[in-house]
C-alpha cells in the first residue's frame, strides 16, 4: 500500500511549521522503541529499515525531564540509497526551492506513520558541550540538553534543537570532500542539511556532513530542515507561568520542541493520525531493530580531526546557554543591579526565578551567549560581593576555561585576601592563575589559532561540586537567618 | 504497559455519529463538532463490555459503541487488547467482561524476550473439550469414583432389603448393583462432557478470538495465548502469576487461582520439542 501523507502548513511565533501526517506507511525511516528491560532504562533507536543507527537511552525511567544518553552505532553507508534520497530531498527543498512536502516525498514515503513537524532551524556542529558532533557519540556517554522536556525550562520555554549528531561513520571523513565543502560553502554563504528530531536538544543529521564540517570552519552558519515526530500533548495546566491572554481553561497543546501548536489549529484527519498512532507502535522492521539495536557498534577507526575544527566547536554556545537564552528575551541593567544586590524580584516581579542560585546560573548562560564582556562584568562583580558567596564557587567554576587578565588579576587580589568567604574558592583561583600563565608563555601564534575566550572545556564535576557546596552554603544561611 | 505496540483503532458509530479512537488516549469526536474529547486512561471510571455494546464511562460522559461499529472482529480484538493494557496501568478502571478462554490481557508484562516457542493454531473444540473433560476428572475423578463406590453399596443394600436374606440373594444383587453404579457414573461423565460442550459453546458464542488464530508462546520468562491479530511478540503473563498446572492426553492448563488461563494442546508442540518445551512449564509452575 502506498504511503499516505497529509499537509498542512502554520505560522506560529513568525515562523513557518508544516505538520505531516504519515499513514499506511512501511515504517522505514525514523525512531521506535527498542527497549528490553523497562524496568531498567527506556531505549529508543533511530533508524533506517533493519539498520540501528543510533541509540538514545534514558536511565531514569518515570522522569522525562532527565538526560539521556546518545550513541552512534551504525552509519547512513549500510543503509542502501537513502543517503541518495536525502541528498535530493536537500537540493529540492534548499537549490530548487521546492515546497517541503514536495522536497521531502523521496524520504516521507518511508517515514513511519504518525504526526510530525517540519521547520528550518539554525543547528550547530557540536554536541551541546563543547565537542565537535561527527566524532562525539562513538562512546556512549550522556548529553546535557537530551532530556524529553527542558529541565531548566521545563514546559514553559520552547527550546529549539540546536545539536546535532551524525548518521555517516567519522570514516568516511576526507580532506578532499572537506576541500570541495568548503568551496561550496563560501559560495553560498551557509551550510544546509536535512535533520530528524532525536531528543531534546539533538538531532540526527542525515546528510551533508563535511558541508556543516565546512560552515563550522569558515564560522558560517548551519541551517537545516528538521523533521520532529510529534508525540506528546499538554494541557495549559501542565504550564507553570500564568496564562495569557491567548491561553484558555484546558486548552490542549501539541508538544514540539520548537513550539507548542494549539490543537485547534491542526485540521481532524491530521488530529486522527497523531491519536491512532501510539507511541510504541511497532512496525514491520522493529524486531530486527531491536536486535541490531543490541549488537556492538559498526563504527570504524578513528579520524584526526584538523585542530582547528575542535577548538572552533569551543567557542560555539553549549545547551546551557541556549536554555537560557530561551528563557530570557532580555535582561536589563536595572535587572542585572537586581541581581547583583542579591535579590531575585524586582517591581513585584521575579526577574528570573524564584530560586537565587538558579537565577544567577540562568543570568551567566544568557549573558555569556549573548554579550560575552557584559558576562564577564557580571561574573567579576558577583565574585567581588562577599554577600553572594552562595555562588561564588559556581560562577569560579565557570570562569575557569576563560583565559583574561582581568580574571587572572581579580583571582590574583582574591587568593591575596584574608577574607573567610573566599576560602573555599581559593584553589579554583590557583589553579586558574596556574593555568593563565601557562597560557601567557604559549607562543602568540598557537595562542591565536586558538579560542580568543574559551580554549578549554568547562569541568562539569568542578560545577557539580560547586553547587553541591553553593546548596549548603545557602541552607547554612537560611538556618542562621532563621535563628 | 502491555499492548502498547498494538495498533491504535479508530471506530465510527453510525448510531451516535461519534468516532472514537482507542490508543495511547481514549479520544471523542462528536460529528464535526472540535476540538475532540480527549481523555488520558486513567481519567476512565469504567469499561463494560457487553454481548451486544461496549460502554465507557468517564466522570462526566458516558459513550456507548455498539458491537457493529467494530468494522470486523480483528478490530474488537485489537480494541479489547487496547483497553486491558490499559487496565494494567491503572487498576482503578473497573471492568466487566465476557466470558473468555484466552487469559485477559491486564496480566500481561511488556517483555521481550529472544528464546521462546512461538506456535499457532486453532483452538479446537474438541481439544478444549477434551482438556475440560480432562480437567473436570482430575479435579472430581476421585469423588466420582468414591461416589460410585458408595452408590453400588447403597443399591445393594436396596436390593437386599426388597428381595430377602443376604445368604441367599447376594449373587443376584451384586451384579445387579454393580451394573446399576457403572451405569449412573458413565451418566455423570456424559453429562460432564456435555456441560464442557455447553461451556465451550457459550464462551464461543461470546469471544469472537475463540473462532481466530491463537498465538501461543512459551518462554522462560512467561506465557502468552493471544490472538494472532494483536500479538507483535512484546507481551508475556510471568510465570509468578501461575498457581499451578495439569498435564492431560491432549494439552496442558495452567491455572491461576483455580481458574485456567492458559491451554496448551499438545498437537501445537513440534514432536522433537514437547520434553524442552514441558520441561520450561515443570520448571517454573507445580504439577497438580
Amino acid at each position: 500500500m502506498k504511503t499516505s501523507i497529509a499537509s498542512e502548513s502554520h505560522i506560529i511565533n513568525n515562523k513557518e511549521y508544516t505538520i505531516l501526517g504519515v499513514s499506511t506507511s512501511p515504517g522505514s525511516f525514523g525512531i521506535c522503541n527498542t527497549t528490553i528491560q523497562r524496568d531498567r532504562e527506556i531505549k529508543e533507536t533511530f533508524f533506517i529499515g533493519n539498520e540501528a543507527l543510533i541509540n538514545v537511552i534514558q536511565k531514569s525511567v518515570n522522569d522525562k525531564f532527565s538526560n539521556k544518553i546518545i550513541c552512534q552505532i551504525s552509519t547512513m553507508e549500510r543503509c542502501g540509497d537513502f543517503s541518495r534520497r536525502v541528498a535530493l530531498s536537500c537540493t529540492d527543498y534548499f537549490d530548487n526551492n521546492k515546497n517541503i512536502q514536495a522536497a521531502l516525498q523521496p524520504i516521507l514515503d518511508y517515514l513511519r506513520n504518525g504526526l510530525y513537524v517540519v521547520y528550518e532551524n539554525e543547528m550547530f556542529p557540536t554536541d551541546g558541550g563543547g565537542s565537535f558532533f561527527w566524532s562525539s557519540y562513538m562512546m556512549s556517554h550522556e548529553f546535557g540538553g537530551s532530556s524529553t522536556f527542558s529541565s531548566v525550562c521545563k514546559l514553559d520555554y520552547d527550546v529549539p534543537p540546536a545539536f546535532l549528531a551524525p548518521t555517516e561513520g567519522i570514516s568516511t571523513y576526507n580532506d578532499k570532500a572537506l576541500n570541495a565543502s568548503i568551496e561550496k560553502v563560501k559560495k553560498d554563504e551557509e551550510a544546509v542539511g536535512i535533520c530528524f528530531h532525536l531528543t531534546g536538544m539533538f538531532c540526527a543529521l542525515l546528510s551533508n556532513h563535511h558541508d556543516v564540517t565546512a560552515a563550522l570552519m569558515l564560522n558560517k552558519k548551519v541551517r537545516c530542515l528538521v523533521i520532529e515526530p510529534i508525540r506528546y500533548i499538554l494541557s495549559s495546566n501542565d504550564f507553570e507561568h500564568e496564562k495569557t491572554s491567548e491561553e484558555t481553561e484546558n486548552e490542549k497543546y501539541l508538544y514540539t520542541s520548537c513550539a507548542k501548536i494549539p490543537l485547534s489549529k491542526i485540521s481532524k484527519p491530521l488530529l486522527e493520525t497523531f491519536f491512532i498512532t501510539r507511541m510504541c507502535e511497532s512496525g514491520k522492521y522493529t524486531d530486527s531493530v531491536i536486535y541490531n539495536s543490541e549488537k556492538s557498534s559498526h563504527l570504524k577507526g578513528k579520524k584526526s580531526l584538523p585542530k582547528e575544527i575542535t577548538e572552533k566547536c569551543d567557542k560555539l554556545p553549549d545547551c546551557e546557554m541556549l536554555q537560557s537564552a530561551a528563557m530570557i528575551d532580555f535582561l536589563s541593567d536595572e535587572e542585572i543591579n537586581a541581581l547583583l544586590q542579591g535579590e531575585t524580584m524586582l517591581n513585584d516581579n521575579y526577574i528570573i526565578n524564584k530560586n537565587y542560585y538558579t537565577s544567577i546560573t540562568i543570568a551567566l548562560s544568557y549573558l555569556q551567549y549573548k554579550n560575552f564582556s557584559k558576562f564577564l562584568e557580571f561574573a567579576m562583580d558577583i565574585l567581588k560581593n562577599e554577600e553572594l558567596s552562595a555562588v561564588h564557587q559556581y560562577v569560579a567554576t565557570r570562569l575557569q576555561p576563560i583565559m583574561n587578565e582581568k580574571i587572572y588579576n581579580l583571582f590574583k587580589e582574591l587568593l591575596e585576601s584574608e577574607n573567610p568567604v573566599y576560602g573555599p574558592i581559593k584553589t579554583l583561583a590557583e589553579k586558574y592563575i596556574k593555568r593563565y600563565k601557562a597560557y601567557i608563555e604559549t607562543p602568540t601564534e598557537e595562542k591565536s589559532s586558538r579560542a580568543e575566550a574559551v580554549p578549554m572545556k568547562r569541568n562539569l564535576e568542578n560545577e557539580i561540586n560547586a553547587l553541591e557546596m553553593a546548596k549548603r552554603i545557602q541552607s547554612s544561611k537560611v538556618e542562621r537567618n532563621l535563628k | 504497559m502491555a499492548f502498547e505496540t498494538v495498533n491504535g483503532q479508530k471506530v465510527f458509530s453510525s448510531m451516535t455519529g461519534m468516532t472514537y479512537i482507542f490508543g495511547d488516549y481514549f479520544v471523542v469526536f462528536r460529528g464535526d463538532n472540535f476540538p475532540p474529547e480527549i481523555y488520558e486512561w486513567g481519567d476512565i471510571v469504567s469499561v463494560s463490555d457487553g454481548l451486544t455494546e461496549m460502554i465507557i464511562s468517564t466522570d462526566s460522559a458516558m459513550y456507548t459503541i455498539e458491537r457493529n461499529a467494530f468494522r470486523s472482529d480483528e478490530q474488537y480484538l485489537s480494541v479489547r487488547a487496547v483497553i486491558e493494557g490499559q487496565i494494567a496501568v491503572h487498576p482503578s478502571i473497573k471492568y466487566k467482561f465476557n466470558k473468555r478462554i484466552l487469559p485477559l490481557k491486564f496480566l500481561y508484562r511488556n517483555i521481550t524476550t529472544p528464546n521462546a516457542y512461538v506456535m499457532r493454531g486453532v483452538y479446537e473444540e474438541k481439544v478444549i473439550n477434551s482438556c475440560n473433560i480432562s480437567l473436570v476428572s482430575a479435579k472430581y475423578g476421585r469423588y466420582i469414583f468414591l461416589f460410585a463406590l458408595l452408590l453400588i453399596i447403597v443399591i445393594f443394600a436396596v436390593l437386599i432389603k426388597i428381595m430377602g436374606t443376604l445368604a441367599d440373594d447376594w449373587f443376584y444383587c451384586l451384579p445387579i448393583a454393580l451394573f446399576s453404579g457403572i451405569i449412573i457414573s458413565v451418566a455423570i461423565y456424559l453429562v460432564v462432557g456435555v456441560t464442557a460442550r455447553h461451556k465451550y459453546n457459550q464462551v464461543n458464542k461470546v469471544d469472537p478470538a475463540l473462532s481466530k488464530e491463537i498465538t501461543i508462546v512459551v518462554a522462560p520468562e512467561g506465557f502468552a495465548a493471544v490472538e494472532s491479530s494483536v500479538y507483535t511478540g512484546h507481551d508475556l503473563i510471568p510465570w509468578n502469576e501461575a498457581s499451578f498446572f495439569i498435564e492431560t492426553h491432549v494439552g496442558i492448563v495452567v491455572f491461576r487461582d483455580n481458574e485456567s488461563v492458559f491451554w496448551l494442546p499438545k498437537s501445537y508442540i513440534p514432536k522433537n520439542e514437547q520434553n524442552n518445551l514441558i520441561s520450561i512449564i515443570a520448571t517454573r509452575v507445580k504439577q497438580r
